[in-house]
């Protein structure tokens, strides 16, 4: 970013949901995994016994849905361990 | 898991791939429980309409073949082959005859039935058992050879397996035979 340019709402935006710092990135790269199989093997249990495979589809692809929208986006909760960023040499000079 | 596309991806395809390992899973089990086969008692009560036909095409061409609907009554007992992979059976009647003088074979669907689950909930029945009585069939069988007379042809009882996840294979529940009028009626 030069000085004196600024970005877009949207681009600001996009930035804002893409920036994670890294100990929450290892952090979703982990429970998503957890999150998921553990859905996936207890809803094909109980699927089995209900002779019904649809629960099983349906309740996996939910958790997916809910991984997707609490773990892609930097949300705050993400934000809490930043990194300890140094100022750049044109906002020292000011 | 850098940029937010990343981690979308990761977790998508992450999904996909468990569901292809869950769907292989279905498959497999259904294979160790219950695959049977299903009981079934074809008898052939009439054939009507036994005649010689006659069409003209606009073009001028003529053609002309035996035609006869037959009438059945078919009971049939499917719990063998119902497991938590099953979607819907595709149950047929097929009529095999054979040409004495020119060795040709030929194949021909009479009557077709779509069998769905018990408990789905537009299902035709509650219960695993198909009982017809008096059941015309659908679609006449046809001979271009005009060798139906006093013929000997074969009834088979033919079962679609369509399951949820894995292949479609068919099975042969039962061979009837049944000798044809002498003359037209």
């Amino acid at each position: 970013m030069a000085e004196g340019q600024s970005d877009t709402f949207w681009k600001s935006l996009y930035i804002y949901f893409n920036e994670m710092d890294f100990e929450s990135q290892l952090f979703v790269k982990k429970i998503y995994k957890i999150i998921i199989l553990t859905v996936a093997i207890i809803s094909f249990i109980i699927a089995f016994f209900l002779e019904s495979f649809s629960v099983c589809v349906y309740s996996t692809i939910g958790a997916s849905v809910l991984c997707i929208l609490v773990l892609a986006p930097a949300w705050p909760m993400w934000k809490k361990n930043q990194p300890n960023w140094q100022l750049t040499n044109w906002q020292k000079q000011k | 898991m850098y940029s937010i596309t990343a981690r979308f991806n990761q977790i998508v395809f992450f999904t996909s791939w468990t569901l292809v390992v869950l769907s292989l899973l279905n498959q497999g089990t259904a294979y160790f429980f219950k695959t049977g086969k299903p009981t079934v008692d074809l008898k052939i009560l009439s054939a009507d309409k036994f005649h010689h036909f006659k069409a003209t095409y606009y073009n001028g061409g003529v053609t002309d073949w035996d035609q006869v609907t037959f009438k059945f009554s078919l009971e049939a007992d499917f719990e063998p082959v119902y497991n938590w992979n099953l979607k819907q059976l595709f149950l047929y009647v097929n009529v095999h005859h054979e040409h004495q003088d020119k060795g040709y074979e030929s194949d021909c669907v009479i009557y077709d039935k779509i069998i769905s689950r018990p408990d789905d909930p537009n299902s035709w029945s509650t219960s695993s058992k198909l009982v017809l009585k008096n059941q015309r069939a659908e679609y006449p069988l046809k001979d271009i050879h005009k060798q139906l007379r006093n013929a000997t042809v074969n009834f088979e009882v033919w079962i679609e397996v369509m399951p949820y996840v894995g292949y479609i294979r068919r099975e042969k529940l039962g061979d009837f035979e049944y000798k044809m009028p002498q003359q037209y009626n």
